[in-house]
């Protein structure tokens, strides 16, 4: 038989080896002081004092006590462990936590909680500060991901015969609320939960830890500086240039699954589903939408929605036909990505200059075909003299 | 003549939470010494542990209007020593510790598993032997020597060691074998 096996005696009746112990400690000359039992009593008398006269209530212990604490409640291995050294008496029933083994627990969800807050304030630095306005100014979300904001695109600076008409073509138009440069120059405070529902393609592009931004990632920086060739981003990566084969796949369903992937690469965004592709063009509108009232920011924001009319009052405004965002997208080149023929019409006939590349080298039929508009494609590819005038 | 019982530990903390300081004075003279020993063994210093023992029983007279006989006074007890020690530990020798979950007794298994029995032991024959003795318990892990003086001095169960210490009862039948296994094998070495 194992002797790790013996069954241990019981406390109860000593076995020979504890008798030996008491008998080595009896000739241990070793003992408490006399002035420890003499301290000990003292205070145990007054506080019984203090317990007959209260009726049973809690002593009172002389400002030279031990604050150590300990629970009481030794049948209960949790809380039985339960004591701290604390400067301050402990009221009845409150817990100590220097030997509370659940620490380990707390410490466990405070660094999760503090990895979850700094992983969303990053994803919130990595945004524009259009964005990031969007997420501080409380902006309400469509369920097509759109921002639903009541106001009129007008800028404070423009005369009222800007105001809009109604708009038929695109899904819950985007209209952007006028904003002072200051407030966009200035981040909000972090409000990240509020824009992952909106657009969940960004949100899975935030959550891969990439060196190099995807072209999603970039679409969102370059709405933070205002129209102009392409600077800061760089060019994206060869695989992204791959064309998606469509995917009968729900769009929402895809959304919700990007939005909860836990990484994403640039080439598995190139190919996205045409769904994907949608929501593409939804998100640019949607980033578009909120940004500065510029003309050329007009221009670009009506070209990534679909709103004719806004793009020919951008135009009349002064915005350059060839306007590009700051990854080089222009007007053209967002319409293309939608598949939004009458506007690359409206656009060409204006003056748009198709051989314009953006920052990844792309030219808006490149744009087309990438997200499946081969007829638009063609139809940028065609020699100027054969573009039809718009039809609007 | 009637037979007096002396009544249970519970009873008198009760009794001393409503008041009466006889009954704690009897429930002192009852205990001071075994947790006086559990402690002064743990730390190796008179003193100390007539410091950390008027600490223990402090906190009994304090937490005594809140005290439910839901376990053995003698479990609770030596659970405010052990605690104190542990504090006393963290604050003044944060390498040592009576917690830990790790038991340093693999090479004693193996001489366990090399002795195949014990003989009994004799008397103590000398101061010599009682020391040796005590030097050996005071040579053990931390863990081992606090889960036999447990044992020894509150006369806990392997339980109740178990739920003092706040560790698996595995644990504590582990940490008391392996100090009775190296206590047994000093024994045989003296006699």
């Amino acid at each position: 038989m194992n002797r790790s096996d013996a069954p241990l005696p019981r406390p109860e009746a000593p076995d020979e080896l504890v008798r030996r112990y008491h008998e080595a400690s009896a000739q241990d000359p070793a003992r408490p002081s006399p002035a420890l039992r003499e301290a000990v009593l003292a205070q145990a008398r007054a506080s019984a004092a203090g317990y007959a006269a209260t009726g049973n209530g809690p002593g009172s212990p002389s400002a030279g006590t031990p604050e150590w604490i300990a629970d009481n409640d030794p049948a209960t291995p949790g809380s039985s462990q339960k004591y701290l050294k604390s400067p301050t008496p402990t009221a009845p029933g409150g817990r100590q936590a220097a030997n509370d083994t659940s620490w380990r627990l707390r410490a466990v969800a405070s660094v999760a909680v503090l990895g979850l807050a700094t992983l969303l304030f990053l994803q919130f630095e990595r945004g524009t500060p259009q964005e990031r306005e969007r997420v501080s100014g409380g902006a309400t979300v469509s369920s097509e991901g759109l921002p639903s904001r009541p106001e009129p695109v007008v800028p404070p600076v423009l005369p009222s015969a800007a105001v809009p008409t109604p708009l038929p073509a695109p899904p819950a138009a985007p209209t952007p609320a006028p904003v002072p440069e200051p407030a966009r120059t200035q981040p909000p405070p972090p409000a990240p939960a509020a824009r992952m529902p909106a657009d969940p393609a960004p949100v899975a592009g935030a959550l891969n830890d990439a060196p190099a931004p995807t072209e999603e990632r970039r679409a969102e920086m370059a709405l933070g500086t205002a129209p102009g060739p392409a600077a800061g981003p760089p060019p994206v990566a060869p695989a992204a240039a791959a064309a998606p084969p469509p995917s009968p796949a729900p769009a929402p369903a895809q959304a919700k699954a990007l939005a909860t992937a836990p990484a994403e690469s640039p080439a598995r965004l190139a190919q996205a589903p045409a769904p994907a592709r949608d929501r593409d063009a939804a998100a640019d509108a949607a980033r578009l939408a909120l940004a500065a009232p510029s003309p050329a920011e007009r221009l670009l924001s009506a070209a990534a929605t679909g709103t004719p009319d806004r793009v020919r009052q951008a135009l009349q405004d002064g915005a350059s036909v060839n306007a590009a965002d700051a990854t080089g997208r222009t007007a053209l080149m967002l319409a293309a990505r939608r598949g939004d023929e009458p506007m690359v019409r409206l656009l060409l006939a204006s003056g748009s200059d198709r051989s314009k590349t953006d920052s990844a080298g792309l030219t808006a039929a490149e744009h087309a075909r990438r997200a499946g508009h081969a007829t638009l494609a063609a139809l940028l590819d065609a020699t100027e003299s054969t573009v039809p005038a718009p039809v609007r | 003549m009637e037979l007096q019982v002396a009544p249970p530990d519970e009873t008198l903390m009760q009794a001393f939470a409503a008041g009466d300081a006889g009954a704690f004075e009897t429930l002192y003279d009852r205990h001071q010494l075994a947790v006086w020993r559990y402690v002064q063994r743990s730390v190796h210093d008179a003193a100390l542990a007539d410091e950390l023992v008027q600490d223990v029983w402090f906190s009994l007279v304090r937490q005594a209007p809140r005290y439910e006989p839901r376990a053995r006074f003698r479990t609770w007890l030596f659970t405010l020593a052990h605690h104190r020690l542990v504090d006393h530990f963290r604050t003044h020798h944060p390498s040592l510790s009576l917690d830990a979950t790790t038991d340093d007794g693999a090479s004693l298994a193996d001489a366990l598993a090399a002795d195949s029995g014990f003989s009994p032991l004799r008397q103590l024959q000398s101061r010599e032997q009682a020391q040796a003795l005590l030097d050996a318990l005071a040579a053990l892990p931390a863990t081992q020597r606090e889960a036999f003086l447990l044992q020894a001095e509150g006369a806990l169960t392997v339980t109740e060691i178990a739920r003092t210490t706040g560790v698996p009862p595995e644990t504590a039948k582990s940490r008391l074998r392996y100090a009775r296994a190296s206590l047994r094998l000093t024994l045989e070495g003296l006699l």
